[in-house]
């Protein structure tokens, strides 16, 4: 049945939204297993129901039904503090419009997870990794959107999470911008065998994935395994 | 909180500097108005209690033409007494270097009860001779112990040595004679001798300082222990037979008293101003800090995705609340002491020898130093709380724009009518309801307070003029010595032409209910008037009595009601009907005309004579029967002097109320101009010029402004009269003959502010960059 080496595994999972009267089903019977090391790409048209799983996912929302798995703890089952402490320690999340502080400098940013209480690598290795230790003083407002990003990945990595989530992390990026940035997420699965979860409306990406899922109309419509995958470098669009 | 979190806090402080400085100037004075005045009620409380303690201050003082070794006896025997004391009190000279300075001799047969506290010397023992004297006299004169003083006392000159420096209980408050209106400390003074040291022929005590049982506390008495002072005066009363007796019970004792009375003026305003102060700072945090979260949404709803505990992101931003609310209070206590709270000391130091008489810090500026940022962080708390109870996802999508016009008016056929202007700018009002109420209260209690302290100095202002022209013009008052037969005052009043009356306390009863208050018996002339509510003169009746307006409020007495009244320590009560009611300025009370007096049967034994003519004020010295002699022009100063420390509250009160509307203002203008950028931005865009849009903004402001002033102006008056009402329980002012004044001061000083204020604002209009602001969704 389930895959050994499953990290993250959804049972029938399904989400609904209300909103006064209106009530939507943003996600139903999603079944999906991801692997330990694995970069999975999340793929669909937008409003098909990614983010909904993806914050699902990093435990920044419920699911309605169903149940989700992280290794051997059920995520589903968890209250409030126990999916902060989830979040905190197991997750890194990589915003589509970065979430910076803007009151915190780029390094301070980054910092900022010490005072989570986690175990964090040197702040200024973490902007080296994405190639922005020279603009570590700076505040948000005085980098770039890609500079930005990268700063808000060196963030998500600089605690060394177990799984690394990023929603449309070049969604607001030019194609060179975004080529950077999906090679250093690459990296995460292939150097330092984190699991990461990238989702995004945009298909040539899923070349670089391990494992594509295809998520439409709030389902998984099917799961494709990349045998050989390009190269982020290698990436044209 | 740790490192990052605590530069953020930092850093967001210094970008809303404005909103948190408002904050911290509300809560630094509110606080400030609250420590000066408490330290001093306070500190002048506590430092009375402890001096109390230390000296066993008398429970009860029983006077009389003499008191015998036998009446010391039976009274010490009455189970309601603990110790009695004789004491015998009278005035004389000290020769000091060639100037004769008044000393007031007390002959004691013993030192338990309102002991003197020695200062410097050896102490007191009976049959000791030698002379204990006045410490502040002795520091301010010169003398030392060991001096030997000449003194003269009852005509006869002799010598004392000084055996120590003192200071006693019964003198906290102490003119020497009727010639002082206002104390003079060290100028004259007080001094003890054993009452074997009598120089005269034979020494009769006229005092007995009585100790009662049940009564353990000092200033701090309880309604039970005033009862058994009361249940031992009337066992005494029985006990011995004396005329003339009466008696002081340690709460009317003027030291006591006069403690009270000051203490009691400055509680209200220590009660009442920083409440509307907390009110409004309180508000000013709401809203603020409601602004401030929701501003931060984004950054909220990241550092709860990014797995910061609730409880950690809520410390966070209630900590921007409470830390700037603790250092305002503290800071602003501090500041209240040192400076207006320290001055109003001063003015009462000069009034009251108190050994030891300091400031304090009271529980209730603890607690409320301690309220103030717990107030702040729970409301902060719950601006955080609505948003933190959500998921992280629903945090981090923007919040819906409120879709709400201006309510129902929408509906209404005036709303087509209105211009653009006039539509935004109710909306407006509409969609920040908080915003907008919380800048009418800052209005109105602007407005509010800048009509009392202006209405407070007309009336202090107007009082003299009423007191000393319209009702009592004499330009002489003379008060006769306890005792002085009809004949005697009579005699004064043919010679200076005078009008003689009674005064004295009187006990009203109306019901069960009964109070001490004053009668007044006033026989013919022309010298001391009457008028009724509205200022008319009006006569005393012919029959029965008149009330004053506040006494017969206290008691809902009306005229045609019948009342009961009775002159302590007499126990008989005299029913009268109530004739009319009439104004005065102090001393509440009941007055009637001679004639209706001696109907009831009593006796009238006039004590002051007003007169036109000059009387010398040697009279005081050179005359027994005469107490003191004063010009109308003394009285003039004395009361200026005496409210010279009340209107300097008032003022500071006057300019904080401003200081904070200023703030209110200033704060909230600011605070909703931001939210508006974008719009009028918008506006910029479509080509309105500047002046236009500045007058759109203005237009709201005045709106506002004019609600909180109408409001404020309104409550005005009631607001006055409750403060001067409980400022002294028996003072009242003409409320229906003041100047509308008040009302324009407070009119055009609020609008000016409020005006002036926006403009500031509004100057920013021009600085808005329209491609900026337009950009990007913060
Ligand atoms: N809080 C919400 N309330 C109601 N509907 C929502 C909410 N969040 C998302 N949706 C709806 O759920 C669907 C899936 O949204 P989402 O997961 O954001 O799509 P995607 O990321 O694939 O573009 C959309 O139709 C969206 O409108
Ligand atoms: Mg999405």
């Amino acid at each position: 049945m389930a895959d050994e080496r499953a990290l993250i595994r959804f049972e029938n999972v399904g989400k609904i939204y209300r909103t006064g009267q209106i009530v939507y089903e943003a996600l139903h019977d999603v079944n999906l297993e991801i692997n330990d090391g694995e970069l999975a790409v999340i793929l669909g048209p937008s409003g098909a129901g990614k983010s909904t799983l993806l914050n699902l996912l990093g435990g920044l929302d419920g699911a309605t039904s169903g149940r989700i798995f992280f290794g051997d703890d059920e995520i589903t089952a968890f209250d409030d503090s126990r999916l902060g402490k989830f979040r905190a320690v197991d997750v890194g999340i990589v915003f589509q419009f970065y979430n910076l502080v803007p009151t915190l400098t780029a390094i301070e940013n980054v910092d900022l997870m010490q005072d989570l209480g986690v175990k964090i690598m040197n702040p200024l290795e973490a902007l080296e990794m994405v190639g922005l230790a020279d603009r570590k003083d700076n505040f948000p407002s005085q980098l770039s959107g890609g500079q930005q990003q990268r700063i808000s990945i060196a963030r998500a990595i600089a605690k060394m999470p177990r799984l690394l989530l990023c929603d449309e992390p070049t969604g607001a990026l030019d194609t060179n911008t975004g080529r950077g940035v999906l090679k250093i997420l690459q990296d995460q699965s292939r150097v330092y065998k984190r699991t990461v979860v990238m989702v995004t409306h945009n298909s040539m990406f899923a070349e670089i994935a391990d494992k594509v899922i295809m998520v439409k109309n709030g389902t998984v419509e099917e799961v494709k395994i990349n045998e050989s995958p390009k190269d982020a470098d290698e990436l044209q669009w | 909180m740790t490192r990052n979190l605590r530069r953020k806090l930092l850093r967001d402080l210094k970008a809303n500097f404005v909103q948190f400085l408002a904050i911290f100037i509300m809560c630094f004075l509110a606080m400030f108005v609250l420590e000066a005045f408490d330290s001093v009620v306070t500190g002048s409380c506590n430092s009375l209690d402890r001096y109390y303690i230390q000296t066993d201050f008398a429970d009860l003082e029983a006077s009389s033409e003499g008191f015998t070794t036998e009446d010391l006896l039976t009274v010490r025997m009455l189970p309601s007494v603990k110790n009695a004391e004789l004491r015998y009190t009278v005035n004389g000279k000290a020769r000091l270097g060639g100037a004769e300075k008044k000393l007031e001799f007390n002959y004691i047969d013993g030192n338990e009860i309102s002991k003197m506290l020695l200062v410097s010397g050896e102490p007191y023992e009976k049959e000791k001779s030698g002379i204990w004297i006045d410490s502040d006299f002795a520091v301010r004169q010169g003398i030392n112990v060991g001096d030997t003083l000449q003194l003269t006392c009852e005509g006869v000159d002799f010598y004392e040595t000084v055996r120590g420096t003192v200071s006693n209980p019964e003198h906290v408050y102490f003119l020497i004679d009727g010639t002082y209106i206002e104390p003079d400390i060290g100028g004259y003074g007080y001094a003890f001798l054993d009452a074997g040291e009598y120089p005269g022929e034979s020494l009769l005590f006229d005092t007995m300082y009585v100790d009662v049982y049940g009564v353990e506390h000092q200033y701090y008495l309880t309604d039970e222990e005033k009862a058994a002072i009361d249940g031992c005066r009337q066992d005494i009363t029985q006990a011995i037979s004396k005329t003339s007796l009466a008696f002081t019970a340690k709460q009317k004792q003027t030291g006591y008293d006069s403690i009270a009375v000051d203490v009691g003026s400055y509680k209200t305003l220590r009660t009442f101003f920083p409440a509307i102060f907390m009110m409004i700072a309180v508000l000013g945090i709401v809203t603020t800090m409601t602004r401030l979260v929701t501003k931060q949404r984004t950054v909220i709803g990241t550092l709860k995705a990014l797995g910061f505990s609730n409880v950690v992101v809520m410390i966070h931003y209630v900590s921007y609340s409470v830390v700037i609310a603790l250092t305002g209070a503290i800071l602003g206590a501090v500041a209240g002491w040192y400076t207006l709270g320290a001055s109003i000391f001063d003015a009462m130091k000069a009034y009251y020898c108190i050994p030891g008489y300091s400031m304090e810090v009271s529980g209730t500026v603890v607690i409320t130093i301690v309220l103030i940022p717990v107030i702040a962080g729970v409301t902060n708390y719950m601006a955080c709380r609505k948003l933190l109870v959500q998921r992280a996802s629903e945090i981090l999508r923007p919040e819906p724009p409120a879709v709400m016009g201006a309510g129902l008016l929408e509906k209404t056929p005036l709303w087509s009518k209105m211009n653009f202007a006039t539509r935004w700018n109710l909306r407006d009002v509409n969609r920040n309801r908080l915003r907008t109420i919380a800048a009418v209260l800052g209005v109105l209690q602007c407005a509010m307070l800048l009509y009392t302290a202006f209405g407070v100095n007309e009336l202090n202002k107007s009082v003299e003029n009423w007191e000393y022209s319209e009702l009592s013009p004499a330009n002489y008052t003379v008060t006769f010595s306890a005792g002085t037969d009809y004949g005697t005052v009579y005699d004064y009043a043919r010679q200076y032409s005078g009008q003689m009356v009674q005064s004295a306390p009187a006990d009203l009863i109306s019901g069960d209910d009964s109070g001490l208050y004053r009668i007044t018996v006033v026989d013919e002339g022309n010298l001391y008037r009457f008028q009724a509510e509205n200022g008319d003169y009006t006569k005393l009746p012919d029959h029965g009595v008149a009330i004053s307006k506040r006494a017969a409020d206290r008691f809902g007495i009306a005229v045609g009601d019948t009342m009961g009244f009775r002159m302590p320590p007499a126990s008989k009560v005299y029913n009268v009907k109530v004739e009319l009611i009439y104004k005065a300025p102090n001393s509440q009370g009941i007055a009637m005309k001679r004639s209706c007096f001696e109907e009831l049967g009593a006796d009238f034994r006039p004590d002051t004579l007003y007169t036109d003519m000059t009387v010398p004020f040697t009279y005081v010295n050179d005359r027994t029967e005469i107490a003191s002699v004063f010009s109308k022009e003394q009285y003039i100063r004395s009361m200026k002097a005496k409210g010279a420390s009340f209107d300097y509250s008032v003022l500071y009160i006057m300019v904080i109320a401003v200081a904070i509307g200023i703030v209110v203002m200033y704060n909230l203008g600011i605070l909703s101009f931001i939210e508006k950028v974008r719009e009028i931005a918008t506006l910029k865009v479509l080509g309105f010029p500047t002046n236009k849009i500045r007058w759109i903004l203005q237009q709201q402001n005045i709106f506002i402004t004019g609600i909180g002033t109408a409001i404020g102006l309104a409550l005005g008056p009631t607001v006055l009269e409750f403060m001067m009402a409980e400022v002294d329980v028996d003072a009242d002012y003409m409320y229906s003959r003041m100047s509308p004044m008040p009302y324009v001061y407070a009119f055009a000083l609020s609008f000016i502010l409020s005006i002036a204020v926006n403009s500031i604002i509004s100057s920013k209009v021009k600085d808005i960059d329209m491609v900026e602001a337009l950009k990007g969704v913060e």
